[in-house]
């Protein structure tokens, strides 16, 4: 259970996100709105990635400020730009740097590695250079890098933007079948369409929180 | 450090390296290479200050010791800080913390004039310094044919200075400078 | 660009340790200025290059990903030849061609972790001077990582910049190139802190 009580952001003398309180339970929640909305600080604070300048966010009880460490291995991330998340140059140490901060033995480590590639479809590309790999791939791996240590929670940053179609419709696929919560901030009506729940953020403010088609139909009022 | 810092060091030690895919010429003589790569030492030192943009000039050098073929041309490997122009590249880090350390010193008022004065300090008097230096004193080549071997260069250095220059001036305009934004 | 790296091959060349490896191109690199004996030179080059027949590299491969070295290799041999003698223009350009085969065999035949482990613990003796060694070969693994993103984003800005009529002035490279590169370290150190990754 995600809890975020009273929570505003401001950026200099910019209100980013205003007074919002909310309860989230829902497994698959998405956050739709215009650019500049708020959308992508609304997903950083559940990390912990942003600081509520008023206000706390908790995950499952822990504060993401004073826990960021805690609730960051219970809340995965993936970003719009895989080429951004991904740092190191061969693909099986990218994912291993991951993993290093949890200290597991060698075979424990190895096993790790093997499981996640596997069940992301990787394992053929697990010696390759990260940057030899299609932006689909690139996608995936940045995927199973957020869910390698067991997260309970995942959130996207529109995951799929720079995707073309064929990969964008793998992506969701894995992304679909995850066991998570999943909370998705983006563009695509076509996502947001399955989700349980769905916030449409405007100017810093929740503007619609409610089940998904009553929310597009919302959202293509406030569009024009 | 904070990992932005760490990350900022990468990215211009990565861009260092991709300024020496440009075409590199190799003038007689001397075996100068003609390369972009001292742009980066100024980018690097007028973006990110003296602290990381040294260290990103390190980084540089440290991945073409243990033999990656980042020079310009596709060199590497710790030969090549045993040649007749490894003072060149010895000076890099040194120009990149100075630079980056003038930068900082004149932030307040960092404006074209600065910038240009700064990177011909650091990019040019002290590349040269050092690299003309290492060649008289270690590849024990007669100061005159040193200096005639290295003037040819200072035209093209000349265009990376303006270069360097501008755009730290633009980023700072636009707000996008990471020592407007630390400060 | 492609920036030549890692050949996965089972070999006697790739199972030498990083250390080893990394200390034989050391010691290669002092020992061929010992000597101006192109006839000595001769034979390390060749016995370089049997070491890429022992690695089981894809020769054809990279002699193809190599070409741009050895039109470099060429010029620098013509402009010695004819600025001093022909045999000291061969013999600094096999010095050269050693030096670059070796580098290339070793990034060829050994995995960047591997070496930057061995980085790791040269580093080591440095840690009570406040250097650690840890992040630093992260930065040495990320700068590698990063070199065929950032030519790539440097690729995508000149064909903007060509659409617009504006490849051949610099500035309108260089600006935008690093206005990029800014914006991509906010967004790698986010993720890396994403990953509960603390440095």
């Amino acid at each position: 259970m995600i809890i975020f009580d009273t929570v505003s952001v401001t950026a200099g003398n910019r209100t980013v996100l205003a007074d919002i309180s909310l309860t989230l339970r829902e497994r698959r929640i998405a956050v739709i709105g215009a650019n500049g909305s708020g959308k992508s600080t609304f997903a950083r604070l559940i990390n912990g990635l942003r600081r509520p300048s008023t206000g706390t966010v908790t995950v499952d009880g822990l504060d993401t400020v004073k826990a960021a460490k805690d609730v960051r291995r219970q809340v995965g991330f993936l970003f719009q730009d895989p080429d951004n998340q991904i740092v190191m140059p061969l693909v099986d140490e990218d994912l291993r740097f991951s993993l290093k901060a949890l200290k597991l033995s060698p075979a424990a480590e190895n096993d790790r590695v093997e499981q996640i590639l596997d069940s992301y479809g990787l394992t053929h590309l697990r010696h390759q250079p990260s940057h030899s790999l299609s932006g689909g791939e690139k996608q995936l791996l940045a995927l199973a890098n957020s869910m390698l240590r067991g997260p309970r929670y995942l959130v996207l940053d529109e995951p799929t933007t720079l995707l073309d179609l064929k990969n964008r419709k793998r992506v969701m696929a894995a992304i679909d079948a995850l066991e998570q919560t999943v909370i998705c901030v983006t563009h695509d009506l076509e996502i947001a369409a399955t989700a349980e729940r769905v916030l449409i953020l405007a100017d810093g403010r929740i503007a619609f929180d409610g089940p998904a088609l009553d929310a597009i139909a919302a959202y293509r009022e406030m569009a024009g | 450090m904070t990992t932005r810092d760490l990350v900022l060091i990468a990215l211009f030690a990565a861009i260092t390296a991709v300024l020496g895919l440009f075409p590199a010429l190799t003038l007689p003589i001397t075996g100068v290479p003609v390369t972009a790569q001292t742009l980066g030492v100024m980018l690097a030192g007028s973006i990110l200050g003296a602290r990381r943009g040294g260290l990103a000039l390190v980084v540089f050098l440290v991945l073409v010791a243990v033999g990656l073929p980042l020079l310009a041309g596709g060199r590497g490997g710790a030969a090549v800080f045993s040649g007749v122009t490894a003072g060149f590249l010895f000076s890099w880090p040194v120009a990149a913390f100075v630079i980056g350390w003038l930068t900082e010193k004149a932030w307040s008022r960092y404006a074209l004039l600065h910038a240009v004065s700064i990177n011909v300090f650091g990019g040019i008097l002290i590349v040269y310094a050092g690299g003309i230096a290492w060649m008289v004193a270690v590849a024990g080549i007669p100061l005159d044919k040193a200096l005639y071997g290295s003037l040819p260069f200072i035209p093209g250095d000349a265009l990376k200075v303006i270069a360097a220059a501008t755009a730290a001036v633009a980023l700072k305009r636009y707000q996008q400078h990471p020592l407007g934004q630390s400060a | 660009m492609k920036l030549t790296l890692y050949v996965r091959r089972d070999s006697p060349v790739h199972a030498l340790s990083a250390g080893w490896k990394l200390g034989l191109l050391l010691a290669t690199g002092l020992l061929i200025l010992l000597t101006d004996d192109i006839r000595l030179l001769g034979i390390g080059f060749t016995l370089t290059l049997t070491g890429f027949l022992l690695a089981r590299l894809p020769l054809a491969n990279i002699l193809h990903q190599a070409r741009p070295l050895l039109i470099v290799l060429a010029i620098f041999f013509a402009a010695h030849a004819l600025f001093t003698t022909v045999e000291l223009g061969a013999v600094l350009t096999l010095r050269f061609a050693i030096m670059i085969a070796c580098g290339l065999l070793l990034t060829l035949t050994t995995r960047v972790s591997d070496l930057m482990a061995v980085l790791e613990r040269a580093l080591q003796p440095f840690a009570p001077l406040g250097l650690d060694p840890e992040k630093a070969s992260l930065v040495f693994a990320m700068t590698i990582r990063f070199i065929p993103a950032l030519a790539e984003t440097w690729e995508t800005v000149r064909a903007a910049q060509q659409a617009r009529g504006m490849d051949r002035n610099p500035l309108a490279l260089l600006i935008p190139m690093t206005v990029l590169t800014l914006r991509r370290a906010e967004q790698i150190s986010d993720a890396i802190e994403a990953r509960g990754i603390d440095l």
